[in-house]
């Protein structure tokens, strides 16, 4: 395809909280389909607001956010849910595991609430990951680099559209911060579609481009390098 | 999948669902008990004010031109086969004479003294009062008002004689009577005593009975007796059935109230325990809408295993308070509580209604949360 | 710094903050309101078991036995002693004067009635007559002393309090007509008596009319006897102010609740000490000592069959309630504790927290115990008011009187209130305490 599709297209994206608070102010971007974006600024410029409102979290006060060409500002609540766990997987800072579940019960969990729980995928996908004998162990018996790497498997087991990832890494020391990084890039060049936010540089330039925010505005775009996009 | 998550949940957040679980078997355990005793409470009440005595009195009605009129023994005994005899608690007949004892009048009275202690529990017999209760032993043995020994000089185990019209007969005193009232002037022998010496064999003067109303009310079974036992008037005693009805109306308002009043307890400490585990799982629930789950999913969820516990606490608490109520009914009345079906049920309606009913505002409060704010911050 | 600490906390913590009051509030009030109904229901119950009728019968000291059958009298011993009317307003002189809830003189003489001259019995007795103690007399007001009355003391008494399952179609006669009666129910059947009828009664071979102003129905003897007022009788009978027995209702206790040691004693054989103590207590057995020393030639004695079956029933009662409330209060106290068990719970990763900026185990405890320590003394106080609130409305309801809140139960329910509180949080912040600050933030 000579013009790749835009997964994400957001125009005039504006965020009020109250009446004083402007999170994000006139926001206009667009991801095509298997970019890996870097989004970058300091505390309290938006960054986090913005991945909320795309990843069907929040609404916005303004604008348009089409995902996959759907207007997902005119939905209603239900349709947004459905929309989110269709469309989008989510891995954050804090590992947000079921602390009762284990492993694979996690991933089932996502899968469950999609379609149907299936044990054998679930399982294959955390073997991904390189967690294939860690199946059956609660939360609290898994690392953080662990823990992480169950989110991922769980963010990505009904092949989102987007994979969003909020600092995914901020709580990681190195080794698995390394670990982890990994196992995106390897997604990413499966074909999958990432926006993540950050604030190590050194994260940031493994994306194909970095988006700045300061203020509730993008500041600036900026490509790391030309990417051979790969339309499989 | 969902039956997994439901076992894990309880497998893996046993503190907390112990406590829950607790309150609501608590909780459960009081309805329970309270139901079956509130249920029994008036039968046990009404049967311990039989002991005021008889509510009902058979008398023969006099035609005219008649001075005496009497009612046949053997007519009494529809009162022990007949369709009202479930309501009959005891009966005692009696046969009254004008006698001279030392040249006084006395009043004779010839009754069934096996019988006369469960309708009028409250004689107080000093002496040998024969064995068991039965029949006075012997012919020749009489029970004496306290009155009458005092007056006339008679003490127990000596003999008097007493002279009715032309027939004259040697007691001995068995015993003495106290009860502050009509008996201590009165003379007791056996029936059929008192029926030879004075001529009137197979007959009795009035009957005194002690109905139960649980079944019937007490003018129906009036009516039951006038039609069973012919020439008769059965009377219902003012003096004790409507001081029954109204004490009884009072013990069971009040055990209801105190019974209410527990209940909302109960209630308020299961739905503020529900409450707080129910808030503190803010953050899970907060993720599985992140990962997208429908709000009716969720609350099937919680839902399902809010339900569980209700029932379980339930039924527990049902068993817990049966044997509560068990040990107080033995304790003060002597007898258990039976094990009734609508307590099983009023219990379990009401740990399933207030667990669920009050876990539901907080529930669709959580639900209601947006999972940006719970994944953020905590 | 605690202080504030702790305002902030509770404040910023409202919700869960009010759950747990609301659980301590619940279970301080359940505790006092059911106190307060265990401790008064004896009373109330007892007061309302006079509607049984009278527990005392009076008669007069005599040598002759009495023809008696069931109040019908068929021939008064001749030369028999009668009790004099005008002394019976003594009983509200006696020590225990305030439990004599009414009093009835009765006079009766068999008669013969109607056309037929059939044998029955007439009773004479006050409906509800006024009688008074007049300003200067004497009242026994404790054991040894004695002071006089400043105003009268009027009250109304007679059949009409004593039996009080009397009906009367028609009008009931007044206290001092002496030509109008009352006929039993079942002997107006046989006589075809109505309201408005004049009955002839011959009484010692003189012949009356009286005019019937009402039917009398009680479904005892008084159904074949006439009933009229005292002086009536009396007239027939040469007997001014006669009786020849008085029928008392009195509030008593069962004999239980005599002090063990002298339930058996007989009064001749106790100590001075205990004899006062005997005659201090609001027995039947003391309450008739006390009539027979006020009211000269007269013998008071236990209507057994009322007050038997009064103290046995009072008596089981009181052991329902009591273990009802027993079981009430440590079950209703466990499951508050469990809530608040469950409250501190939820604030594991909090104790964590604070555990890793550095706080000691006591401050850490300190916080949470003054936190408790105020809930409980709210609770309590709260709990106080609106248990006595409960009681108050389940007495008006069930014996339209008030049962009024017993001082001493205020502190007592603070005390379970902080008792409640303090076990209730303290068992598990003191578990929380011992657990790695790490594990407490981290998991659950």
């Amino acid at each position: 395809m000579l013009n790749p599709e835009k997964t994400l297209e957001v125009k005039g994206l504006t965020k009020y909280y109250g009446e004083q608070v402007c999170a994000l102010d006139n926001v206009s971007l667009s991801v095509s389909r298997g970019e890996w974006i870097a989004i970058m600024g300091p505390s309290g410029s938006g960054k986090t607001t913005f991945l909320n409102i795309i990843s069907c979290l929040d609404r916005p006060s303004q604008g348009e956010v089409l995902v996959n060409g759907k207007d997902i500002t005119r939905l209603t609540p239900n349709e947004l849910t459905r929309f989110r766990r269709e469309t989008v997987g989510l891995v954050f800072q804090q590992f947000h595991l079921i602390p009762y579940l284990n492993s694979l019960e996690n991933v089932m969990l996502a899968q469950y609430f999609h379609s149907m729980a299936d044990e054998t995928e679930a399982r294959q996908a955390l073997e991904r990951v390189g967690l294939g004998d860690r199946l059956h162990h609660l939360p609290s018996q898994l690392s953080g680099g662990e823990q992480q790497r169950v989110c991922l498997a769980r963010a990505l087991i009904n092949s989102p559209q987007l994979l969003l990832a909020d600092e995914p890494t901020g709580n990681l020391d190195k080794a698995n911060e390394d670990m982890v990084m990994s196992l995106f890039q390897e997604r990413h060049q499966e074909g999958y579609t990432v926006i993540m936010v950050t604030h190590d540089p050194d994260i940031a330039h493994k994306a194909d481009r970095i988006i700045r925010f300061d203020h509730g505005h993008v500041v600036s775009e900026t490509r790391n390098h030309v990417s051979e996009s790969v339309h499989a | 999948m969902w039956w997994r998550i439901l076992n894990r949940s309880f497998r893996n957040r046993k503190a907390r669902l112990v406590l829950a679980t607790l309150s609501v078997i608590l909780g459960a355990n009081l309805v329970a008990a309270l139901t079956s005793l509130s249920l029994d409470i008036p039968r046990k009440a009404s049967s311990q004010l039989r002991s005021y005595g008889a509510n009902i009195l058979i008398i023969p009605v006099t035609p005219p031109g008649v001075d005496e009129a009497y009612i046949s023994e053997k007519d009494l005994y529809v009162l022990e086969d007949g369709e009202v005899a479930p309501s009959i608690s005891s009966y005692t007949p009696y046969l009254y004479r004008q006698v001279e004892i030392n040249g006084q009048r006395v009043i004779l009275a010839g009754t069934r003294l096996d019988t006369v202690m469960k309708t009028s529990p409250w004689w107080q017999v000093s002496g040998s009062w024969p064995e068991g209760r039965g029949e006075v032993r012997g012919e020749n043995e009489a029970l004496v008002g306290a009155q009458v020994a005092e007056k006339l000089g008679l003490q127990l185990d000596k003999n008097f004689t007493l002279k009715s019209g032309s027939n004259s007969r040697t007691f001995k005193v068995a015993g003495i009577v106290t009860t502050g009232a009509a008996e201590e002037n009165q003379v007791f022998v056996a029936l059929k005593t008192a029926q030879e010496l004075t001529g009137l064999g197979g007959k009795v003067g009035l009957v005194q009975v002690s109905a139960l109303t649980q079944l019937h009310p007490l003018n129906q079974i009036s009516e039951f007796i006038e039609q069973g036992v012919p020439g008769t008037e059965a009377r219902i005693v003012g003096q004790i059935a409507k001081a029954e009805s109204q004490i009884l109306s009072k013990v069971q308002l009040l055990m209801a109230l105190v019974a209410a009043m527990i209940l909302l307890a109960s209630g308020l400490v299961i739905l503020s325990t529900m409450t707080t585990t129910l808030l503190e799982r803010t953050p899970e629930i907060g993720l599985m809408k992140a990962l997208g789950a429908s709000d009716r999913r969720i609350a099937g969820l919680f839902g399902m295993e809010i339900g569980i516990i209700a029932l379980g606490g339930g039924l527990l608490g049902y068993l817990l308070g049966y044997v509560l109520a068990r040990f107080i009914g033995q304790r003060v009345f002597g007898s258990s509580v039976s094990l009734q079906p609508v307590a099983l049920l009023v219990t379990l309606a009401v740990a399933m209604l207030v667990t669920l009913g009050g876990s539901t505002l907080p529930l669709r409060r959580a639900i209601k949360v947006d999972p940006a704010l719970t994944l953020r911050g905590e | 710094m605690t202080w504030s600490l702790l305002k902030e906390t509770l404040w910023h913590r409202k919700g869960r903050v009010g759950l747990a009051l609301l659980a301590i509030v619940v279970g301080t009030s359940l505790a006092m309101a059911l106190l307060s109904i265990s401790t008064s229901t004896m009373e109330k119950m007892g007061q309302e078991l006079r509607a049984y009728g009278a527990n005392i019968s009076v008669v007069p000291r005599s040598d002759r036995v009495e023809i008696d059958l069931g109040g019908a009298i068929y021939s008064p011993p001749a030369g028999a002693n009668y009790i004099d009317e005008r002394e019976l307003i003594k009983l509200k002189t006696i020590f225990w004067r305030n439990n004599i809830l009414g009093f009835a003189p009765l006079l009766s003489a068999p008669v013969k009635v109607g056309s037929g001259r059939q044998p029955a019995a007439i009773t004479g007795a006050w409906f509800d007559k006024e009688v008074s103690l007049a300003s200067g007399s004497v009242i026994r007001t404790t054991f040894a002393e004695e002071t006089t009355i400043r105003e009268n003391i009027s009250l109304k008494t007679g059949v009409k309090s004593v039996f009080p399952w009397w009906q009367v179609t028609g009008n009931w006669p007044k206290d001092d007509d002496r030509d109008t009666v009352l006929v039993g129910a079942a002997l107006a059947r046989r006589l075809q008596m109505k309201v408005g009828d004049t009955i002839p009664i011959e009484y010692d071979s003189k012949l009356y009319n009286f005019k019937v102003t009402g039917i009398v129905s009680t479904g005892g003897f008084e159904d074949d006897q006439i009933i009229a007022s005292l002086p009536l009788v009396q007239g027939l009978m040469g007997l001014p102010y006669g009786a020849n027995r008085v029928m008392v209702s009195a509030m008593v206790q069962p004999e239980d609740k005599l002090v063990p040691e002298l339930r058996n004693k007989k009064p001749e054989e106790m100590t001075p000490r205990e004899y006062e103590i005997w005659y201090c207590s609001p027995i039947l057995e003391a309450v008739n000592k006390q009539i027979e020393e006020a009211i000269p030639g007269s013998q008071a004695r236990a209507i057994r069959q009322i007050a038997e079956a009064e103290g046995a029933f009072l008596m089981k009662l009181e052991g329902l309630i009591a273990l009802i409330t027993l079981f009430a209060l440590v079950i209703s106290i466990l499951g508050v504790m469990a809530t608040l068990h469950t409250t501190i719970l939820e604030r594991r990763s909090e104790i964590g927290l604070m555990k890793a900026l550095g706080a000691q185990n006591s401050q850490i405890a300190t916080l949470f115990l003054s936190e408790a320590a105020a809930l409980g003394i709210i609770g309590g106080l709260t709990g106080y008011f609106l248990g006595s609130a409960l009681a108050r409305f389940i007495g008006e309801r069930v014996f339209n009187s008030v049962i009024s809140p017993t001082p001493i139960l205020l502190p007592l329910a603070l005390v379970l209130a902080l008792i409640i509180s303090l076990v209730g949080s303290g068992l598990p912040v003191w578990q929380a305490i011992k657990i790695d600050p790490i594990k407490l933030m981290k998991g659950r």
